[in-house]
């Protein structure tokens, strides 16, 4: 069949299965529907091969204009004559078994896959007229419409039914599922929380820049709750989104191979006991590695306070936080590299593991203490109308050291827990969670 | 009870056992409609829903073939087993058989300590 025909049959089963046009008025209407394509066809190729080549500017505007009016004309026509051409036949005859079964069968066509819709259609009219027949046989006389539409409605929604032919029926199989729900629920916490540490700290941020007078105070446009939840509810779309159209297409790819591609020699080498795959390990020896770098490099100050910079020094407490913090860089990177090197040594990383929170905890702790000693401001720098910042830069300092000890303490405890509730059901267990 | 774990262990286990009546029962010819209540009468009742689109998957699979034919001035789609398909049948039934007697073995084996003092014949 050809593609034009194909799609007009397809529209002519959907207008049907909508209740547009009745199934009785349906070749009438096809037919006038033809006509009128036809004549329309002929109306704009005969306009534009002898006009077109000589009209120009406002001319040639007109006419695709004219041609826009007469396409809505044309299918305000063809709905509006499908409309009467239904009321006519509803009036001059009820629904029947036949027009409902028609109508059933329309339905389920229009959401069946091109090309296999006529002898799908085909097949089940077949097996549903011989199971009205078998029923009219069984009480010895036609079927009422109200027999022939329980009948229909057994088998189900159209959608469901057409449903069942199509040649797939996920986006996302079994065997990619767990790794997609595992990425999903993680880029969707991260991006809530990144979000909503932007749009609470860059506020904060402009009010205390424009209290210590280093920028003129202006009101944001659409600043209120409901710009904060919608963009946030945008922000979780288009990560869910991404996420999934990403998992789709691994899918597509990785799907089937995925359940015969692996050896166990695989398994092992992927993740280290502790259950923290390799290549995590592998990041945190990269990343920190750049960042102690980093620190080596900008010795006086941190590189990244971006434009403040111009406006901070570092304080008296400043070359201790310095030291501390590359010393617990330097044990982050010597625990990857024993996890990478050595994955067996567990109860080393657990030691590790204790060390370094209770080494973070007490640099926290130790910063929050020297809080107002950690930067002092460049009054020579500062505007003169910015005699407020010294305090701001303080406050900042402090609360910010409080809201990182805090933050910190939370999630220690929070991954701590596990730990805490084997080792409190089952102190055995938890000897062999670390010896294993 | 739960119900619905029920249903679908129900039709977890049912599953693998249509395709096997389907391909036995389409060893003589039968259209759609005749075909499920053929297998209905035999107390092996299908949903149209699954039964219709299974016929074109295994034909698809290539072990049914189809005709279209007329019976009673109606064109109807006529589905029989393909010799592949007998093939796989007689090889699906050695299975059937095998995965019967040892499941009878199994839930016999289970019984026994149960029937010596419930007595004979209750869960037959």
């Amino acid at each position: 069949m050809k593609p034009a025909s194909s799609l007009f049959a397809r529209y002519l089963r959907f207008v049907e299965s909508r209740g547009w046009v009745a199934a009785e008025a349906l070749p009438l209407f096809s037919r006038g529907l033809r006509a009128m394509l036809w004549t329309l066809a002929a109306i704009f190729v005969g306009l534009y091969a002898f006009a077109g080549p000589f009209v120009r500017g406002e001319a040639l505007r007109a006419i695709l204009l004219v041609t826009l009016w007469w396409t809505f004309l044309f299918f305000a026509w063809a709905l509006g004559l499908g409309a009467l051409f239904t009321l006519i036949f509803r009036l001059a005859r009820p629904a029947t078994p036949g027009t409902l079964t028609r109508k059933y069968l329309g339905a389920v066509g229009s959401y069946l896959p091109a090309g296999q819709d006529e002898d799908i259609l085909a097949e089940l009219a077949a097996n549903l007229r011989s199971e009205m027949e078998d029923r009219e046989a069984e009480l010895g006389r036609p079927l009422t419409t109200e027999e022939a539409e329980t009948i229909l409605k057994r088998h189900g929604h159209p959608m469901l039914v057409a449903g069942r032919y199509l040649p797939r029926q996920h986006l996302i199989g079994p065997a990619v599922f767990p790794f997609y729900w595992f990425t999903l629920k993680t880029f969707l916490w991260i991006a809530a929380l990144v979000y909503v540490v932007a749009a609470v700290s860059v506020p904060f941020i402009q009010s205390m820049v424009q209290i210590a007078g280093l920028q003129a105070p202006h009101q944001e446009p659409g600043s209120g709750a409901w710009p904060f939840l919608l963009i946030g509810a945008v922000v979780l779309l288009a990560v869910f989104g991404a996420v999934t159209l990403v998992f789709a297409v691994l899918e597509n790819f990785l799907g089937r191979s995925l359940a015969k591609n692996w050896t166990v020699k695989d398994l092992s080498t992927a993740t280290t006991p502790h259950g923290k795959p390799r290549w995590e390990w592998m990041v945190t020896l990269v990343a920190t590695g750049l960042f102690a770098a980093c620190w080596l490099v900008f010795p006086n100050f941190p590189w990244n306070l971006g434009p403040a910079g111009q406006y901070l020094l570092p304080g008296a407490a400043w070359p201790s936080v310095r030291i501390a913090m590359l010393l617990l860089m330097a044990a982050a990177m010597v625990e990857a590299g024993v996890h990478l090197a050595r994955p067996e040594w567990t109860q080393l990383s657990t030691v590790f593991l204790v060390a370094q929170r209770a080494a973070g905890l007490a640099l926290l702790g130790y910063l929050f203490h020297a809080s107002d000693s950690l930067v002092v401001v460049n009054l020579a720098r500062v505007p003169a109308t910015s005699h407020g910042l010294p305090q701001i830069v303080g406050q900042c300092t402090y609360y910010g050291s409080l809201m990182a000890l805090l933050i910190a303490g939370m999630i220690d405890l929070f991954q701590s827990l596990p730990y805490l509730r084997r080792w409190l059901v089952s102190p055995r267990a938890t000897a062999r969670l670390f010896t294993v | 009870m739960n119900v619905e774990l029920f249903e679908n262990l129900r039709l977890e286990l049912r599953r693998g056992c249509l395709i096997l009546a389907v391909l036995a029962e389409l060893r003589t010819e039968h259209y759609g409609y005749v075909l499920r209540k053929s297998l209905a009468d035999r107390g092996m009742a299908i949903d149209e829903n699954t039964l219709y689109p299974l016929l074109r998957r295994l034909e698809t699979q290539g072990l049914l073939v189809s005709q279209w034919r007329e019976e009673e001035k109606r064109n109807k789609r006529f589905y029989r087993l393909s010799p592949e398909g007998e093939a796989i049948l007689s090889q699906l039934l050695e299975e059937w058989t095998g995965i019967n007697s040892s499941l009878n073995r199994i839930i016999e084996g289970d019984n026994l300590p149960q029937s010596s003092h419930a007595g004979n014949g209750e869960n037959s």
